[in-house]
């Protein structure tokens, strides 16, 4: 027995007592004193609660807006703007903030150091929240770059790397500073997640600007398909994912009060899940016109993912080995077991649906939307209440305010995710199998896409009541950290710490055993596992590697082979008046809704035409094949209805169609289109290769919208309509739908006739 | 009816996932190896991080260490 052994025995065997490195005895005199900043972990906690209660309850009003059409109040109320208030909420400010929590609180006390800078968490604290509220306020107004969760126009995104970076200088000047030798796991996780998240949000949001709040993103089409899935599904894997694996190997071995279960698994878990991961993001374009070999290699590697996922979730688990009667008691236990059970079903679901046979369901219906709520409402937002709860006591040095309270949050929200999954898994299936229904004649059984709504409309009240409840859990939430803060003491004790500095590393591995014979052995006891787990700029530098060489495999064919996107010579660019009303459609958030990508089904060619191709969106900047289908399909709208139709439509879709539950948009009747900044836009455009010509881009541009502006208003007048629409919003969006997918399939002149040459 | 699978199958851009595949294998191989020939003192050591954060060694007991 070590005299630390002897120590600890001495202690009741409760106490840890730790080990110092055989290589680093630190004297006595030696040990350093220092405080936490628990002020910093405070204000991200209380900003989690915040803005995940406005994110659920945006959540709650756009649920019932697809209810209840009337409530979309006014054009910053409609859903197409709010539904990305709603993601932005939920992920960047309340998983962001929860992350940020646990993130500050478990880093200082794993490398036993006060953060690196109190300014930079300060700067961090208070930029996100700014960024947060400019979110809240341009999001609404119509501002967006149309691609989702990176909807944020291009001053806020800077803003977002900026603190982004202040945040990574806070983070790793800590790990430099730190007095453990060893990085913990949970802080392998943050490292990968503050790294890769920079590296995405910098390379998909590249869009050249085209006014203070309008940018257009520099890719095209199916390149930037692939850039923005590339981001989106790692957004979802190291803003949603990681993080919270980070502060699973934290909080629960803390809350169980025993070690995570294997901590070779969590080595494998980490290395497997950040190389995989980052392949996956095609499995969101099955079907699409990305390349087939890109779709593969996506769905393969999301199939993989399965494993070091599941091995997460039964390492998690696991902790609790001999310990789950405390389950029992302890609320905390209990959102931390649901919430890994609910990472478990995600990571079971998320590969299953990458199957393309099952993807070609699932795609585009709520199915993918049940997916999702699963992980967030049960893993983001139970491991964020579990956290939570665990650090309210020791934050506010008080004792919880109500257990009980806790209590009933847990089982109101785990009721209101149950109501909700199976409300819109039902919905999605519902859907995905409606409309790929052929009668017995060979016809599709329901060719009234608002059939297919309809019969969603129960499900859609229940998942609506499903959100509600966990809203509730939230309120009691809310009240326990309240009542909680107010038991708090006058002054926070703020604890001396005393820990020995790190003593430098010497290059041979701290733990290293006597070496063997042959190249084999050797290479097993190099160690460098064991290096790179203390050496925190290497360990960076790995990872780093790691995501980027997923990345540029997957990514160069695409940019470089130009085979890849075959051209269609008679696909042409926008005209000025097209492309003013294309950025109405990104203004109101109708991609929300309405895909522009006919899969090669026949189910989906004999309801929405022929199946488009990559060649046809290379000039869109950005792409707007979208990810739901609310409404159907826009790719082919082109000439299918007269100008008239899309004016009646616009004014009031229940007036088109009886049982509609689109939003209303009368305003784009009264609002004037802004022909004076077209020119600029289509300078953009040309500056990013569209071939527009001298004749467009030598300041003819505004001229030649007014042109068609007029020519589509003289065919809505004799077409029955309201007369005097030429510099109205209306023209421009009508141009532009009238002009969708025309140009690969050489539809016929159109009934509309409000065409420019 | 699929030009584009056509094109991109006569490219050779197979070779781009199957160096990433052999890449990937590698990486987890030697992971795996490192890991099963990993002490498992130094593994509990580690394990136990978040259990000792907040306990400093009393003096005493670092005297008769060194």
């Amino acid at each position: 027995m070590t005299p630390i052994d002897g120590a600890a025995d001495a202690l009741g065997g409760s106490i840890a007592v730790p080990r110092p490195p055989a290589s680093a005895p630190a004297a006595p005199s030696a040990l350093d004193s220092f405080a936490y900043d628990d002020d910093i972990v405070r204000k991200f906690m209380v900003a989690t609660f915040v803005w995940g209660l406005v994110g659920m309850l945006v959540g709650l009003v756009i649920a019932l807006q697809l209810v209840e059409p009337s409530l979309n109040l006014a054009s910053w109320f409609s859903f197409g703007r709010l539904r990305p208030l709603h993601t932005n909420a939920v992920i960047f400010a309340f998983a962001g903030n929860a992350f940020f929590t646990g993130c500050y609180y478990s880093t200082q006390r794993l490398c036993k150091a006060r953060m690196f800078s109190d300014g930079l968490g300060r700067f961090h604290f208070w930029g996100w929240q700014l960024i947060i509220v400019a979110a809240a306020i341009t999001l609404p107004l119509g501002y967006t770059q149309a691609k989702e969760y990176a909807e944020l126009e291009w001053p806020i995104d800077i803003a977002i790397a900026v603190v982004w970076i202040a945040f990574a200088v806070n983070f790793f000047g800590t790990l430099k500073k730190r007095r453990e030798r060893h990085l913990y796991v949970a802080l392998w996780f943050y490292i990968a997640s503050i790294i890769t998240v920079a590296v995405l949000h910098i390379f998909n949001n590249l869009a050249i600007p085209a006014g203070f709040l309008k940018s257009y993103s520099i890719y095209a089409g199916a390149q930037d398909a692939f850039m923005q899935w590339w981001y989106g599904h790692n957004a979802v894997a190291f803003f949603l994912t990681t993080p919270f694996l980070g502060m699973m190997y934290y909080f629960m071995p803390k809350a169980a009060e025993r070690p995570v279960y294997s901590y070779r698994l969590s080595i494998l878990h980490f290395w497997s899940l950040i190389f995989l991961y980052i392949w996956a993001g095609p499995h969101h374009l099955h079907y699409t016109a990305l390349p087939e070999w890109a779709s593969t290699l996506g769905m393969v590697f999301s199939v993989m993912l399965w494993m070091p996922s599941w091995g997460g979730m039964i390492n998690g688990l696991l902790t609790l080995r001999g310990a789950w009667q405390k389950v029992v008691d302890e609320p905390v236990l209990k959102f931390f077991v649901v919430a890994i059970t609910a990472y478990g079903m995600s990571t079971f679901e998320g590969p299953m649906l990458s199957i393309k046979s099952v993807n070609a369901l699932a795609h585009y219906t709520d199915w993918i939307i049940a997916h999702v709520h699963t992980g967030t409402l049960g893993w983001n937002g139970f491991m964020t209440f579990g956290v939570i709860y665990w650090l309210l006591p020791r934050l506010f040095q008080t004792q919880l305010y109500s257990k009980k309270l806790a209590e009933a949050h847990f089982w109101i929200a785990s009721f209101g995710i149950l109501l909700y999954v199976v409300a819109i898994y039902s919905a999605g299936v519902t859907q995905g199998l409606m409309w790929r229904a052929f009668d017995e004649t060979g016809r599709l059984a329901y060719p009234d896409f608002i059939e297919t709504v309809v019969k969603l409309l129960p499900m859609w009240w229940m998942r609506a009541a499903g959100g509600g409840l966990y809203i509730v859990g939230m309120l009691l939430f809310g009240w326990n950290i309240l009542m909680t803060w107010r038991r708090r003491p006058a002054v926070y004790d703020v604890p001396v710490i005393q820990a020995a500095p790190l003593v430098r590393e010497s290059k041979t591995p701290t733990y290293a055993e006597p070496r063997r014979a042959g190249v084999i052995a050797h290479f097993m006891d190099m160690g460098w596992h064991r290096m790179w787990e203390g050496r925190w700029l290497y360990f960076s530098v790995w990872v780093l590697v790691a995501i980027a060489v997923a990345s540029l495999f997957e990514i160069l064919p695409t940019f470089l082979i130009r085979s890849n996107i075959p051209t269609i010579a008679s696909v042409k660019p926008y005209t000025p008046l097209e492309l003013a009303g294309r950025d109405l459609y990104l203004r109101e958030g109708c991609f929300n809704c309405h895909s522009q990508m006919i899969r090669p089904f026949r189910w989906e060619t004999e309801r929405f035409g022929e199946y488009s191709k990559p060649g046809e969106s290379v000039y869109d900047h950005p792409f707007l094949w979208g990810s739901r289908r609310i409404g159907p399909d826009l790719a082919r709208e082109g000439a299918k209805y007269p100008d008239l139709w899309h004016v009646r439509h616009m004014q009031d879709p229940r007036s088109i169609t009886a049982k509609s539950i689109m939003p209303a948009y009368p305003h784009l009747l009264t609002h004037d289109l802004d022909f004076a900044g077209i020119q600029r836009r289509v300078d953009v455009m040309a500056m990013l290769g569209v071939p527009y010509g001298d004749a467009v881009i030598d300041g003819n541009a505004p001229k030649m919208a007014h042109a068609q502006a007029a020519m589509v208003a003289d065919t809505i007048a004799q077409q029955g309509g309201p007369a005097g629409l030429q510099d109205k919003e209306i023209v421009a969006l009508i141009a532009y739908l009238q002009r969708l997918g025309r140009d690969a399939t050489r539809v016929a002149p159109a009934v509309a006739s409000g065409r420019a040459p | 009816m699929n030009p584009l699978a056509d094109v991109v199958g006569a490219s050779g851009l197979h070779v781009f996932a199957e160096i990433a595949l052999v890449l990937f294998l590698i990486a987890f191989g030697s992971i795996v190896t490192q890991l099963l020939t990993a002490r498992q003192s130094t593994l509990d050591h580690a394990a136990r991080l978040p259990l000792e954060e907040d306990v400093v060694p009393p003096t005493s007991l670092l005297e008769r260490e060194s």
